[in-house]
């Protein structure tokens, strides 16, 4: 099963993490959430390269059911996209501030790809991205509050990856303070 | 593993972060010792709100250990131990946050990540490291 893999995987982490826990035994091929979680995206047809293929009508019958991941995804994809615009534009207004701020807008790619991915369309707020560090700081806050939210109804494995975004965003506004 | 489970194996690791906080912070100069104490008392009160909801579920509340293997020599090594601490409780709470579709637990959950992810890179930047932050708090 693939998420008890991911489990073993992170016991591996911890054991050397927190020497204070018994560590388990670690067998199998490692398997991140990253990657399940870019499973999920691909087959929730977010990636471009799904694309529509599907010529044929839909049969009669009862309809599929929504899944609630796809919009919550996207609306994460949104937010992570509006972020790294506005690391761009603050990338240019502050060149002296170019290390840090290239290291926080690595971490926002990451979550992107944690996300399965950006869309093909990029939303059309994201070209009004101003650089102010004050700007940055109520968009982290603004992302953090996104994904908390969104991690309580979202699937199990999606509300992972929100939390840790979540998380992430909180901890960069000290780091832009 | 069920939601009983993961409260329990937070409630056991908070006792070992709370311990390990004891003997970093003696290794620690003002004004990281503040900062220690005051993860310490954020242990805690996790800890205790950790130990409620199992009592409510009628659970056993693990007890602490007599002693926990952690060391810390210098500063540089009660920094990193408050680092690993923090990291292990992230693992933890990411666990519950997945683990779970009680909204209350998540939002608990998602609540203490995001704390132990902006104290371990607060202790990062105090060992020299910028941002120090990291891209998935609880591991990848």
């Amino acid at each position: 099963m693939q998420w008890s893999s991911v489990r073993r995987r992170r016991r591996r982490v911890l054991s050397l993490a927190a020497p204070v826990v018994g560590s388990l035994p670690v067998t199998g091929a490692p398997v991140t959430r990253r990657a399940v979680l870019a499973a999920g995206a691909l087959a929730a047809g977010l990636l471009p390269l799904s694309g529509c293929t599907g010529a044929s009508p839909a049969p009669p019958g009862p309809q599929p059911a929504v899944d609630p991941d796809v919009a919550l995804r996207e609306a994460a994809v949104r937010r992570e996209l509006a972020l790294l615009a506005a690391y761009d534009a603050a990338l240019r207004a502050r060149p002296g501030s170019a290390a840090l701020l290239r290291a926080l807008r690595a971490e926002h790619a990451e979550h992107l790809a944690a996300l399965g991915g950006a869309p093909a369309a990029p939303s059309p707020s994201v070209a009004r991205a101003a650089g102010r560090l004050s700007r940055l700081r109520a968009l982290e806050r603004t992302a953090a509050a996104g994904h908390g939210r969104d991690a309580l109804g979202a699937s199990r494995q999606l509300a992972s990856v929100l939390a840790a975004l979540a998380a992430a965003e909180t901890s960069h506004l000290e780091a832009l303070a | 593993m069920s939601e009983t489970d993961l409260l329990t194996t937070l409630v056991e690791a908070e006792h070992a972060a709370i311990y390990g906080y004891g003997v970093l912070g003696a290794r620690l100069a003002e004004p990281l010792r503040t900062a220690a104490r005051e993860a310490d008392d954020a242990h805690r009160v996790r800890r205790d709100q950790l130990a409620a909801l199992l009592r409510t579920r009628r659970s056993a509340v693990p007890p602490t250990r007599a002693a926990y293997d952690v060391a810390a020599a210098r500063q540089a090594d009660a920094l990193a131990l408050a680092v690993r601490l923090e990291e292990g409780m992230a693992l933890r709470w990411r666990d519950l946050v997945g683990g779970t579709d009680d909204r209350a637990l998540r939002a608990l959950g998602v609540a203490a990540l995001t704390d132990t992810a902006v104290r371990a890179a607060r202790w990062r930047r105090a060992l020299g490291r910028r941002p120090g932050t990291v891209a998935l708090p609880g591991g990848d």
